[in-house]
């Protein structure tokens, strides 16, 4: 296959050119250096002491809060809703924008429109959280809220129904909206990594008389590989910190419901006797649970794709 | 990239406020500040101004249009005033950590009612004491001078307006369900919150439903919560007074008995409401009544209106919600010029005198509302003087409950009030939730 | 096979349709609230447009804040913030798909590492630092740290990956090309569609960032659009929703116009074909 032998290509001709390499890549470290190294740090350090208020004197204090946290009813629940929320939007996403990018590549089935249709998808993305969060709560508003009028009305419901005092209501409208937001942006991605195939293989494929379904199964998504890598890590990475809407639309509620694991950070830091060591400790511990869980899809993929290969 | 907007939010510099060093946060400069409750401290004047701008931040434009159109306009100043207005829901987070490490941070900032004290009881305010400003000296409205004293006997903020409120109601309603429509006849059949109980009965039963003598339960537990012995915290102690018990129990009543219009506080249609018949009175404050009850009476589409249909009573309690502090910074280079400001804006009769007659805002001087107050009437309540019922209401107003933490705990109670009242929890498992929330919330606390 | 064919057109049109009105209401609603009074909004939900647009245009630009001032620097900082982004990104993944070299491997792990790290993790200290560094009032923290994008660098890698001939690199050397210009003529046309897409939605996050300029920014003169818009907020005691309408629909028509130009790019998919073998 084509990437196989641009691979051997590769390696043998480059090796004098290596001191490029090296050259190209020190903006990037000079980025990650003064901007990321040292703030990372600071926070791991934090999650060691007893940090709080207005003191400003480290305390080192080992791991207790490790051990306080993991102990933590709020927290856990906190990372249970998390999940849960999560793989109710992304599921749905990697479907749908797989059937869309699928769709939309495919120049069989060519409809009317189609460069529009694909711009529309990605825009619910360029609305900022906070004007959706205003949005949709009043969409769902009570008692008078258009939805519950609209539901009245075609008798689905008889009284008003309160969405956000009901915890899968308001985890539904949660998962819904991250959905919506996000799966233009999959889309695209998708789409661009399809138009990044050689259009040769599929031509090929077809002249074999390989069915739809099949070019689709055998050739795009093999290929797709490296990039589902990319939106399942991000995915991944960014559901865990989901924060925006379900802080915006309820402040976690109703009883905690939608309180995900950055809600909780935030809440430590920001409220209450501001407790910067919980804090840090939780999003150590998030970004634990985000690196095991991105070195698994990682490995999984990546023991896929040499099987593909071969 | 992708989620980087999702993150935003909380990104903010989490605990960067901390860990920042006290570079400029100096201690107290030139004198030793004492700290037990009414002993002198030693006065100095205000240090001489070491920098040429004089740095104000504040939460809305209020603050902003009176030192444009006031301070400066009457006042010759070597130096600049510079206003830097950020909304509430971002001013703690910009404002913590500026004060953490002293560093592009403000000499003057203002502070509202919620989180004051948080501020007021941190070291990074200044002693007004010691600028020769004595709290009993002065003729401010004693909640406003108790809300900025600290445990200590500290003296950290001053504030030119004050905040009491009032239960507003309609006259045509009233005279409708309850038979008479004056003030002096409605208080006494809503004085106390068995009262007030049985008002809303009377209320809902006459109008067949059509009429809730509240929107919702959260309009009736700012008032509750004021008629509390002790606050959340008491020496440190997570408190819970009976009254709160007593909350949960006539909220569960109204809930259940469908005596609120069931429309949260800020919804559409809590503010619907003030233009139909559906609820029956709001509580608010004096910057309620201008603000929020006269811009919603008139119907925004139908242009129905309800203005001059209202009238304004006490209600169960004395209560005051919001209002504005202004403090100084502690380790300011601006000292004179923030000493300056703070004794201009809220204790010079002059200016205030001129400002109450133009903005009709109510004062905390004392004196000063004793001059203007009886040249007020207000067509919107038909008539009545809203300026002396103020003037009348700020005087029962207790505010010794108040603690730096009520913004987060409130938040939390209102939580498990809301599950109990809707029937989602039984009491004893709403109490522990709530009592667990704020444990996790505040470890430093005793329990 | 043809009926086949057409069934699917039928269900295309119709899933495309719907999801093509699920992603037009929000911007029909925030227009027709942009014309509504503050008091019809918050007495009601409506979708037939109002009458106080140019009221609420009043209200917005009547601050003493220039509202074109706020969008002269949004524009500044998103795109110096995005081509740096786009550029170094571009160079970096380049350099781990083009190149052998020592230490390679640590500087993709450390990229995918950092791409774990919880944002806020990063910028906890981040606010600390700037503060240190002296650099609040400034637009350096909100361009700079684009130098270092592990997810665009991610994504780039995960492209050229897929896509990218290497052996056309090969061909330039022969011809006696410098390796920053074989960079410049070949890698950064070739990845085009890539860099579009991530162009997209670096803009767009940088154009509606409101937290971080928030904490860094004060002088007025200096202030985003969405800061602006957030200044509406702080009435006195009172928001002004109707404007805060017009200035959300007035910041996002920017990005649509932005978008449309860069969508183009990414639907005509600038064939990778002809430069393939």
């Amino acid at each position: 296959m084509e990437i196989t032998k641009s691979k051997k290509k590769r390696k043998a001709g480059i090796a004098n050119y290596s001191k490029y390499g090296q050259m190209f890549i020190i903006p990037f470290i000079v980025g990650f250096l003064l901007f990321q190294l040292y703030p990372i740090i600071y926070t791991i350090t934090l999650s060691f002491t007893d940090l709080a208020g207005w003191e400003t004197e480290l305390n080192f204090i080992g791991f207790k809060n490790y051990i306080h946290i993991l102990h933590n009813d709020h927290f856990l629940q906190a990372l249970k809703n998390t999940w849960i929320i999560w793989g109710m939007n992304f599921i749905p996403q990697l479907l749908v924008a797989l059937i869309l990018a699928k769709w939309f590549t495919d120049n069989a089935v060519k409809i009317k429109g189609e460069g529009l249709f694909k711009a529309i998808f990605y825009l619910p993305n360029i609305i900022t959280a906070a004007s959706l969060a205003i949005l949709f709560n009043s969409l769902f508003g009570f008692p008078h809220g258009p939805v519950n009028q609209i539901l009245i009305h075609f008798n689905v419901i008889q009284e008003p129904f309160e969405f956000f005092r009901s915890k899968p209501g308001t985890r539904i409208i949660v998962a819904f909206i991250q959905f919506w937001r996000w799966y233009g942006s999959t889309f695209i991605i998708l789409c661009a990594g399809i138009m990044g195939i050689n259009p040769s293989l599929f031509e090929a494929a077809k002249i074999d008389g390989a069915s739809d379904w099949k070019i689709f199964s055998n050739i795009t998504l093999p290929l797709l590989k490296p990039i589902t890598l990319y939106i399942l890590i991000t995915s991944l990475v960014g559901g865990m910190q989901m924060f925006d809407i379900p802080f915006l639309l309820t402040g976690g509620g109703p009883d905690y419901a939608v309180e995900t694991g950055m809600i909780y950070v935030y809440n430590q830091a920001f409220t209450g006797n501001r407790n910067f060591y919980m804090s840090a400790t939780a999003s150590v511990v998030l970004l634990v649970i985000i690196m095991v869980f991105s070195a698994i899809i990682y490995y999984v993929m990546n023991r896929d794709k040499r099987k593909v290969s071969r | 990239m992708k989620r980087v907007l999702s993150l935003v939010l909380v990104l903010v510099m989490l605990f960067s406020l901390v860990g920042c060093g006290n570079t400029t946060t100096s201690e107290p400069t030139e004198k030793e500040v004492k700290a037990t409750t009414g002993e002198p401290v030693e006065v100095s004047e205000p240090a001489a101004n070491k920098g040429d701008t004089l740095v104000v931040w504040t939460f809305t434009d209020e603050l902003k249009g009176i030192i444009e159109n006031y301070y400066e306009k009457n006042n010759d100043l070597d130096y600049e005033i510079e206003v830097v207005v950020v909304p509430n829901e971002n001013y703690q987070s910009k404002l913590d950590p500026a004060l953490g490490s002293g560093k592009a941070a403000p000499d003057v900032f203002a502070v509202e009612a919620a989180y004051a004290k948080k501020y007021f009881s941190s070291k990074y305010t200044k002693d007004l004491r010691t600028m020769g400003i004595e709290p009993t000296e002065i003729p401010i409205m004693q909640y406003v001078k108790d809300v900025a004293t600290t445990e200590n006997g500290e003296f950290k903020g001053l504030s030119w307006q004050a905040t009491p409120g009032a239960y507003f109601y309609r006259r045509s309603l009233a005279q409708k369900y309850l038979g008479v429509s004056e003030p002096e006849d409605v208080q006494p059949l809503l004085a106390d919150f068995d009262k007030f109980y049985e008002a809303a009965l009377t209320i809902k039963e006459k109008s067949n439903g059509e009429t809730k003598i509240i929107s919702s339960l959260g309009d009736l537990t700012k008032v509750f919560k004021a008629d509390r012995k002790d606050g959340w915290i008491v020496d440190n102690k997570f408190t819970i007074d009976p009254k709160i018990e007593e909350l949960m129990e006539i909220g569960k009543k109204f809930t259940e008995e469908g005596l609120t219009n069931d429309a949260e506080q800020w919804t559409e249609t809590w503010f619907a409401s003030m233009s139909n018949d559906e609820v029956f009175g709001y509580f608010l404050p004096t910057w309620g009544l201008h603000y929020v009850l006269k811009t919603n009476a008139e119907n925004a589409n139908s242009g129905e209106t309800t203005a001059g249909d209202w009238a304004m009573v006490q209600g169960p309690a004395p209560y005051f919600w919001g209002g504005t502090w202004l403090t100084i910074r502690e380790g300011t280079e601006m000292e004179q010029a923030a000493y300056d400001l703070i004794n201009y804006l809220t204790l010079n009769e002059e200016f205030l005198t001129a400002y109450a007659k133009e903005s009709g805002d109510f004062l905390a001087n004392v004196n000063v509302v004793e001059n203007v107050k009886d040249t007020y009437s207000d067509e919107f309540l038909a008539g009545q003087n809203q300026y002396a019922m103020f003037a009348e209401m700020a005087k029962g107003i207790d505010a010794t409950t108040m603690t730096g933490s009520d913004l987060d705990i409130d938040d939390l109670f209102d939580e498990q009030l809301m599950a109990y009242t809707k029937g989602e929890k039984n009491k004893e498992d709403a109490l522990e939730s709530f009592t667990s929330s704020v444990k996790d919330a505040f470890p430093n606390l005793d329990y | 096979m043809k009926n086949r064919k057409f069934s699917k057109k039928v269900i295309k049109y119709f899933v495309s349709i719907i999801l093509f009105i699920l992603s037009v209401i929000p911007f029909w609603i925030l227009a027709v609230n942009a014309t509504r009074s503050t008091e019809q909004i918050q007495q009601g939900f409506s979708m037939i447009p109002s009458h106080f647009m140019s009221f609420n245009y009043e209200v917005l630009t009547g601050r003493g804040f220039g509202f074109y001032r706020g969008f002269a620097n949004s524009l500044f900082i998103s795109t110096s913030f995005t081509l740096v982004v786009l550029y170094f990104s571009a160079m970096t993944a380049y350099a781990l798909v083009v190149y052998e070299f020592k230490g390679k491997k640590v500087i993709f792990s450390i990229i995918a590492f950092v791409l774990m790290v919880p944002a806020q993790l990063s910028l906890i200290g981040f606010y600390k630092m700037m503060l240190n560094a002296g650099l609040t009032d400034s637009y350096i923290p909100l361009i700079l740290p684009g130098l270092a994008s592990p997810a665009t660098v991610f994504f780039m890698r995960q492209y050229l990956l897929s896509s990218f001939p290497v052996t056309l690199v090969q061909a330039a050397r022969i011809d006696g090309a410098s390796e920053l210009s074989i960079f410049h003529k070949i890698g950064l046309p070739l990845m085009k569609p890539g860099l579009a897409t991530m162009g997209i939605f670096t803009f767009v996050g940088s154009w509606n960032n409101l937290i971080v300029p928030l904490m860094l920014i004060s002088t007025e003169d200096k202030y985003t659009l969405p800061m602006l818009v957030q200044l509406l907020k702080a009435d006195i005691y009172r928001t002004e929703y109707g404007s805060i309408y017009l200035g959300v629909a007035m910041t996002i028509l920017p990005l649509v116009l932005v978008y449309a130009a860069f969508s183009k790019f990414i639907i005509a998919g600038v064939a990778l074909g002809g430069v393939k073998e």
